[in-house]
């Protein structure tokens, strides 16, 4: 069977140099990471949609008071 | 998916810290190379695996039982660099005629190419930094980390036909780039 392209672009990607990110950097995102999956979402990303929402169904409120009465 | 995933994907349901740990170490080389690859920057592509696995973290409790690990990072990882690309492109519009403060320079190596250990290495580095963004990310993906081209056209939204185009057109300018560093078999087929 012929290689197919997938084929040979593996056998390049054994040339190629893994990457590493800085062990600090790693660090501190292994420990937010930590923090955060055990808290599962924040109250803030469930609160910041609830603000917006209420901010703008009060001004549409105010806005169609305006124009009707 | 071995074992080892499955337990992984189970530890994160439960909010477990140390299956978190557990795919970190196991996945943050793999995703951070595609971002250097992708972005060119290594400050961007730290920032972006941060917010990967950040967000790995903040939905873990969401996954499914069988929720495959490559696929939901490569993803968000994707996600991640069109969102960036996207900024970047504003960015040059709303700069307008001003001059560029840090002139784009052809020759410039990334940050992938400075860290090769061989010619062959920087060469491979060069000829995948040259691909157009769309060839070089499935040639990342099919070819560097071993995802099934069905798969990568999931994480894509594209079609799997269009995935193998992509993959044979990609192998096609690699091989032009490469010139003598290709492997035999490239030359004589």
């Amino acid at each position: 069977m012929s290689p197919t392209p997938d084929d040979d672009l593996e056998e390049l990607s054994g040339q190629l140099r893994a990457l590493d990110i800085d062990p600090a950097r790693a660090a501190a995102i292994s420990a937010a990471g930590r923090r955060d999956v055990t808290r599962g979402r924040s109250a803030r990303r469930f609160l910041e949609p609830v603000l917006v929402g209420l901010l703008l169904g009060s001004f549409l409120a105010w806005a169609c008071w305006k124009v009707f009465f | 998916m071995d074992a080892d995933e499955y337990a992984w994907v189970d530890g994160l349901r439960a909010g477990a810290p140390a299956a978190f740990d557990a795919v970190f170490g196991a996945y943050r080389r793999r995703v951070f190379g595609y971002l250097v690859r992708m972005t060119r920057r290594r400050d961007v592509a730290e920032d972006l695996l941060q917010e990967t696995f950040l967000r790995l973290a903040q939905h873990g409790r969401t996954l499914t039982a069988e929720t495959r690990l490559a696929a939901w990072l490569f993803t968000v990882a994707h996600r991640l660099v069109v969102s960036w690309g996207r900024a970047q492109a504003v960015r040059a519009a709303l700069a307008g005629d001003l001059p560029a403060r840090e002139p784009a320079d052809p020759a410039a190596r990334s940050p992938a190419d400075a860290l090769a250990d061989s010619q062959a290495q920087a060469a491979l580095e060069r000829a995948l930094a040259a691909l157009p963004d769309a060839y070089r990310e499935v040639a990342l993906l099919v070819g560097v980390e071993g995802l099934p081209p069905a798969e990568v056209a999931l994480i894509l939204g594209q079609r799997p036909d269009a995935i193998r185009q992509r993959l044979a057109r990609a192998r096609t300018m690699l091989a032009a780039s490469l010139g003598e560093h290709a492997p035999d078999r490239w030359r004589s087929t």
